[in-house]
């Protein structure tokens, strides 16, 4: 069959759509990549965290997982030495996810305790994700919701870990990365710790960190916190 | 552009007239009336089903989360199949075994203007029944995502690629095989062709089988979003597809552009390479498919045909109509296309059978209702293939004698007797077929060799009904000038079989969970009591008599309709 201009047309077209196809299809990729890491690596088991600023330890958690039927649930405790408006705080706290056998975030809570204060910060339902910050004591109720589009997911890595994920495009999820960019933030540092670690943060002898800083450049950067809280 | 639309203006035209025609009560209006009504009913059983069954998977949408993109998948990912594979019979047949191409070439159209108008034809044949099928299931969607009302009228437009796409891919496998392939050897070519795609499915289903298999600790509903996400395959137009109405009905339109962009400019390309394809290939492979040198059957000097030699039947008269049967099942390539794409479903649907019932629970766990369940889910499924069999190869078969049906009439035989015949020829094969699904499938599930026993009988019951009815409907909805055979297979007439046989296993179907449910706990495992039976007596009676009757109501409606025909031609 001799080549036409007709061939010629449907050639150039065929090519320019396959093009263009395969650009669309590498761009649906990324999209569908850009998935936010909301926690890059959790190890299963028991876990050990200390918390430091500028390499001084202010705070140590522990967390445990358990898998039971496809679902799974990480339990974690821990104390930390805080210093709000001049006065420290011994804060404890008590924190629990839970997932479905779908790995989605059904629930979680975390409640931070000191002598004054008692503030309970907890997620509610799979799609969206209702987020509410509530003031236990002295009792306030409710001082901040807010709703994330969900559904949260985990995924297991090969080296019996998981991550935690959740899409990219949500405004508190955003918010959370624009925050932990800051140099401030930078210099805060939650690191694992092995139990024959001589540089493990010894619980007994916690030094304070001043939330003053961090909780007003909290308020600036995402206007989360309530202003009455910002000191 | 109005040429191409000359293409489809014939299917159009009979359309107008089959509606314009006097409506008779009594005649074909009546029985297109039941029909027409019956298929209203299942398109709402099928809305209440699908609600039900979304309804109960997010019934504490606190507890789990089913986003509709995984079932939307795999629902659509089936149909995608489905529409290829018919549609790669329907293209081979439109672009080079139609009767009307000789008139067609030698009228002034331009040869583009041939091709997008048979593609139009190949398109709409293709997806006029997914789409009817499509409708309620979308609608069950949109109500149990809490859709708003300009989702039922927005979602429809996305769904326009995904119907053309299958259409355009079987147009161009066709012309590049029958460019390759030589038309003498296409049946040989066609075959290997199908063993590589089943030697994949195979592959597929391993995967699939070592996944689900290899989780035993798994919950169900883990199990259950497993198997639905098979369905996920980032690169088919099925899942773009999915993705995008899950958009909407989630009203989150954050990928909506993209996937839709993507869904279209696909089509794009697909359509320009088919009709690139077209242009540089059509013309050799329309001669290459008319190639007839000596063919490897006559090479060894036998032929299909001469099977009815071999067989014990005393009457020569009953040996010549077998005889002209084999003759014309093995004259049409796209019978044997046909056969082929029907064996690798049963194969398939067989090799993944212990995967998925193991899979889906453990029996000693959830009991003997379980059993039960799985028992009747596999009765249906080997059922609808049943069906889908006939649908293809015994409902047109009468309509495939073609123009030479007069001359069967010369002959000393009415046509009751050849439609009989016909009814016996296929019975035999659909038996088989049927046999197999309904034994592996109990076999599978553990039960005794007394209930094997009974569902064999059930299962020839039922292929006697739908071979009947296929045999009566075939004639009921004849069609002699038919350009091309795949013509017959996505006619109204095979929607109305399709819905008759349906009707009849669903009315098979009811003693029989009857019976399943109302015998003792050990009739399962082999160990029936006597009360039990005598429940198995009156079931097999009863389901004998339901297909019986339905297969005289079929015939009686088809001897009507070739009698009316008959008294029309003299």
């Amino acid at each position: 069959m001799p080549w036409t201009l007709q061939s010629y047309l449907l050639l150039a077209l065929m090519i320019s759509s396959g093009v263009t196809s395969i650009l669309t299809y590498m761009h649906i990729d990324e999209i569908r990549a850009d998935k936010a890491q909301i926690v890059s690596q959790f190890p299963l088991g028991e876990s050990s965290y200390g918390l430091r600023y500028k390499q001084v330890c202010f705070g140590a958690v522990r967390f445990a997982t358990k898998v039971e039927g496809g679902s799974l649930t990480i339990n974690g405790s821990g104390s930390l030495k805080v210093k709000y408006q001049g006065v420290e705080h011994d804060v404890t706290l008590e924190s629990q996810a839970s997932f479905n056998a779908l790995r989605q975030l059904g629930g979680s809570y975390l409640k931070i305790e000191s002598s004054q204060i008692s503030l309970l910060v907890a997620t509610l339902n799979i799609r969206p994700i209702e987020l509410v910050v509530r003031l236990t004591n002295p009792a306030q109720g409710t001082i901040f919701s807010s709703q994330i589009a969900g559904p949260i997911e985990f995924k297991y890595l090969d080296n019996n870990a998981i991550a935690i994920i959740g899409l990219a495009d949500t405004d508190a999820l955003s918010n959370l990365s624009l925050l932990s960019g800051q140099p401030l933030f930078k210099d805060l540092l939650i690191s694992q710790e092995l139990d024959n670690d001589n540089q493990r943060c010894d619980r007994a002898q916690l030094s304070s960190l001043d939330l003053a800083p961090i909780l007003k450049l909290a308020q600036v950067l995402t206007h989360l916190l309530p202003q009455e809280l910002v000191p | 552009m109005s040429y191409i639309g000359k293409f489809i203006y014939p299917t159009f035209c009979t359309l107008r007239n089959r509606c314009r025609s006097q409506f008779n009560l009594k005649g074909d209006g009546g029985r297109d009336l039941i029909f027409t009504l019956f298929f209203i009913v299942l398109e709402l059983i099928t809305f209440w089903g699908t609600k039900w069954i979304l309804n109960s998977i997010n019934k504490d949408p606190n507890l789990i989360f089913l986003s509709p993109a995984p079932p939307l998948s795999l629902f659509l990912l089936c149909l995608l199949v489905m529409m290829i594979l018919a549609g790669l019979v329907t293209a081979y047949d439109s672009y080079f075994q139609s009767h009307d191409l000789e008139l067609i070439f030698a009228a002034p159209i331009q040869g583009l203007q041939f091709f997008l108008g048979r593609l139009l034809l190949v398109i709409l044949s293709v997806s006029w029944m997914p789409a009817l099928l499509l409708l309620p299931v979308l609608a069950a969607f949109g109500v149990a995502y809490q859709a708003g009302w300009s989702f039922y009228l927005i979602a429809p437009i996305y769904f326009i690629p995904f119907f053309v796409i299958p259409g355009i891919i079987s147009s161009i496998i066709a012309i590049l095989f029958a460019r390759f392939v030589p038309g003498d050897r296409s049946r040989l070519f066609f075959g290997i062709l199908l063993i590589v795609f089943v030697a994949m499915l195979f592959y597929l289903a391993t995967i699939a089988r070592d996944l689900v298999l290899g989780r035993e600790g798994e919950s169900q509903i883990v199990l259950l979003v497993k198997i639905l996400s098979r369905g996920e395959l980032p690169w088919l137009p099925s899942y773009w597809t999915a993705i995008s109405i899950e958009q909407l009905l989630l009203n989150s339109h954050k990928d909506l552009k993209a996937f839709s962009s993507l869904s279209l400019v696909s089509s794009l390309f697909l359509f320009s390479s088919a009709c690139f394809f077209y242009d540089r290939f059509y013309a050799a492979a329309f001669n290459n498919s008319r190639s007839r040198k000596v063919t490897l059957q006559k090479r060894l000097g036998i032929s299909i045909s001469q099977l009815s030699d071999w067989l014990p039947i005393a009457s020569s008269y009953l040996k010549a109509l077998i005889r002209k049967e084999l003759l014309i099942f093995s004259r049409e390539v796209t019978q044997t296309i046909q056969l082929t794409i029907l064996s690798c479903l049963v194969i398939l649907y067989i090799y993944n059978l212990p995967a998925f019932l193991s899979a889906a629970g453990d029996s000693s766990v959830v009991g003997i209702w379980y059993q039960r369940f799985t028992f009747m889910g596999n009765f249906s499924v080997g059922a609808f293939i049943t069906i889908a069999a006939c649908t293809r190869l015994v409902f047109p078969s009468l309509s495939l004698e073609g123009r030479s049906l007069w001359v069967l009439q010369t002959a000393p035989i009415d046509l009751s007797t050849v439609m009989r015949v016909k009814l016996w020829y296929w019975f035999a094969p659909v038996a088989i077929l049927s046999l197999s699904l309904f034994c592996a499938g109990a076999w599978v599930v553990g039960v005794g060799f007394t209930v094997i026993l009974c569902y064999a009988f059930t299962s020839l019951c039922i292929a006697y009904g739908v071979v009947g009815a296929a045999c009566g409907l075939g004639a009921a909805y004849a069609r002699f000038d038919w350009e091309h055979p795949s013509q017959l297979c996505a006619g109204f007439g095979s929607l109305m079989y399709m819905l008759y046989s349906c009707f009849l296993v669903t009315t098979t179907m009811i003693p029989t969970w009857y019976m399943l449910f109302n015998t003792s706990p050990g009739f399962l495992r082999g160990e029936p009591t006597w009360q039990d039976f005598v429940t198995i007596a009156a079931n097999a009676l009863i389901v004998f008599l339901i297909n019986a009757l339905g297969v005289k109501i079929a015939m009686h409606w088809g001897e009507k309709s070739l009698d009316r025909m008959k008294n029309l031609a003299s």
